[in-house]
């Protein structure tokens, strides 16, 4: 069903093709456009255009940057010596919200995933060890997602890493902050029992 | 836990069905192929978010319908009134909700009703292949821990993922430096596997030997034995499935996938210091099936302190009378108990003489009004 609009359909069909949006999202937003003026609609596709050409990768980091280098690599207020390694960058991004961590961050664009095909030459590993034996790092802290894949590519680092006697650690797993114990499931109580820690 | 009630839409030949149940015993009877197991499947499939006979979804619902429905009413130990709800449309996936809230995932629905079940082929729980006695442990296990069931469920991860990578080996004969990684994560969930298990056995064990020493007065003593396949003596479990690994890389490697682990471990079962397994008679061996699944019940219910719901398909009807008799007598009123049976001569007197007892009977899946019994008062068949 295009309304005898081929292009319509064409739009619906793009928006649908992203994470989130369902059928019915996709002609609302759709309807949007049409009603948007035409300079808005020029501004927005022209961001987009500029969005895939000028931003890449940052070449130590792997973090989203609009030159050789993110923001945060050419942050010289930022520690040198503490790198922080996430699955992707929006992992990166969450973890800038807290403005407590003030190390520096490796993206790894993934995580170990056979059944995916995904190994450990597809992510950004290379560099990380090449960061590990010439920046003098300290600490690496891996803080890939708490499952099954998360945790052996954490497994994976801290061997790959072994022999530069770097530390490496992995975020603690508990009870949420401001949450009471009743509404936690029983499988984060147990963790957070095993993890526990003296007062 | 109780089910205090049941209804049903479109499920396998049961078309609608409403159906209230007693809190002792719920007597099932009809000639076979009329809808008696369709109804035990259908309260189990609230206990382990799918189907016990199938994995195929499609396969419980009604053919020719385009959706299934069933609801159930239960009463938690502790007087909570709460339902739960599963549906199912063609081409889909089970959809469940407890108290109208829809869940994210079935693995939130094992548990919440703690459920034992023994069905035919159960017979062999403890002579035929091993497989069913881990999935008898595990099953005890996770009802009990939901610790457990999220270690077993990222074990099978784990294994998936290691299959592909030594497949791969297998086929190209390049391995990932990553397999270590994989090796390290099987051995620490699998670990924690052996160790639920065992835990879990324990628990069984005894209570089902006390029971089989209740039912056969002198018998040679039941003894239930946990049988790691990698670690015979039993101690330093994570190292010893370490040590196995290694042991079978070069095999794993030509044949591309995991050769060892608690996915082939077994429980060795004797009477007395002999095997039952190659020693015992068939009678002993049913006998030991079942007193291993209402063990299971007592289990759940100590370390749940939530009764469990004991769901028997056509146990009585293999049994001769003596021994109908002895299993009728360590079935329990403590219990919600759901039997299955071509008519009620075959049960046991308990069953049918415990007050409250209700009876239905089945055909073509459409199922009589609930009958109560009275103590003493004769049953109709």
């Amino acid at each position: 069903m295009d309304y005898g609009l081929p292009l319509l359909r064409a739009l619906i069909e793009h928006f649908r093709k992203l994470p989130g949006i369902g059928e019915k999202t996709a002609k609302r937003l759709s309807f949007a456009i049409l009603d948007m003026k035409t300079e808005e609609v020029n501004d927005f596709a022209e961001t987009l255009l500029q969005v895939k050409k000028r931003i890449g990768f940052c070449r130590r980091c792997g973090n989203l940057a609009e030159s050789e280098f993110c923001q945060i690599c050419n942050d010289k207020s930022r520690t040198e010596g503490i790198l922080c390694v996430v699955e992707r960058t929006a992992d990166l991004y969450i973890l800038e919200s807290t403005h407590q961590y003030r190390g520096c961050y490796h993206v790894l664009h993934g995580v170990l995933s056979p059944l995916d095909g995904v190994g450990a030459e597809d992510l950004n590993l290379v560099e990380l060890e090449k960061r590990v034996r010439e920046e003098n790092i300290r600490e690496v802290i891996v803080a890939t997602n708490p499952s099954v894949e998360g945790d052996t590519t954490a497994l994976y680092i801290s061997r790959m890493l072994e022999k530069y006697g770097v530390k490496v650690t992995r975020p603690a797993r508990g009870l949420p902050l401001g949450s009471s114990l009743e509404f936690v499931d029983s499988g984060t109580i147990t963790r957070a029992l095993e993890n526990r820690e003296s007062i | 836990m109780i089910v205090r009630a049941i209804e049903i839409r479109n499920f396998r030949n049961i078309s609608r069905a409403a159906l209230s149940f007693s809190g002792t015993f719920n007597l099932i009877t009809g000639r076979n192929a009329q809808g008696k197991t369709n109804l035990l499947e259908a309260i189990h499939l609230f206990s382990l978010g799918r189907s016990f006979r199938t994995r195929r979804s499609e396969e419980i619902l009604m053919f020719g319908e385009d959706y299934m429905f069933a609801r159930l009413s239960c009463k938690s130990d502790s007087s909570v009134d709460f339902r739960l709800e599963m549906s199912l449309e063609r081409e889909g996936n089970i959809k469940a909700s407890i108290n109208g809230k829809r869940i994210s995932g079935m693995s939130e629905i094992i548990g919440v009703i703690p459920t034992v079940i023994f069905t035919p082929g159960d017979v062999m729980l403890a002579s035929g292949p091993p497989g069913g006695r881990r999935t008898y442990l595990d099953y005890t296990a996770a009802q009990v821990s939901p610790a457990f069931l999220s270690d077993l469920k990222s074990y099978r991860k784990i294994l998936k993922q290691r299959n592909v990578l030594l497949k791969g080996y297998a086929d190209t004969g390049r391995m990932s430096g990553e397999i270590d990684a994989w090796d390290e994560q099987l051995v620490e969930k699998g670990a924690k596997i052996v160790s639920g298990r065992k835990d879990m056995l324990g628990e069984t064990s005894l209570v089902a030997a006390d029971m089989l020493e209740e039912i056969l007065p002198g018998s040679e003593p039941l003894r239930m034995v946990y049988e790691c396949s990698f670690d015979p003596e039993g101690n330093g479990t994570a190292d010893a499935f370490r040590k196995a690994l290694h042991a079978v890389r070069p095999g794993e490697r030509r044949r591309g996938h995991t050769m060892a682990g608690p996915h082939y471990d077994d429980v060795a079962i004797y009477l007395g210091k002999t095997g039952l397994r190659r020693y015992g008679s068939q009678g002993r061996k049913r006998l030991v099936a079942i007193v291993m699944k209402l063990a299971q019940a007592a289990a759940i219910m100590k370390r749940r302190a939530e009764r469990p719901v004991v769901l028997l398909d056509d146990i009585f009807s293999e049994l001769d009378a003596e021994a109908s008799t002895r299993v009728g007598s360590l079935l329990s009123d403590k219990y919600q108990n759901f039997i299955t049976s071509p008519g009620t001569e075959v049960l046991p007197r308990v069953t049918t003489e415990t007050s409250g007892a209700v009876l239905y009977s089945v055909a073509s899946g459409v199922f009589s009004s609930g009958k109560e019994l009275r103590c003493g008062v004769g049953v109709e068949t």
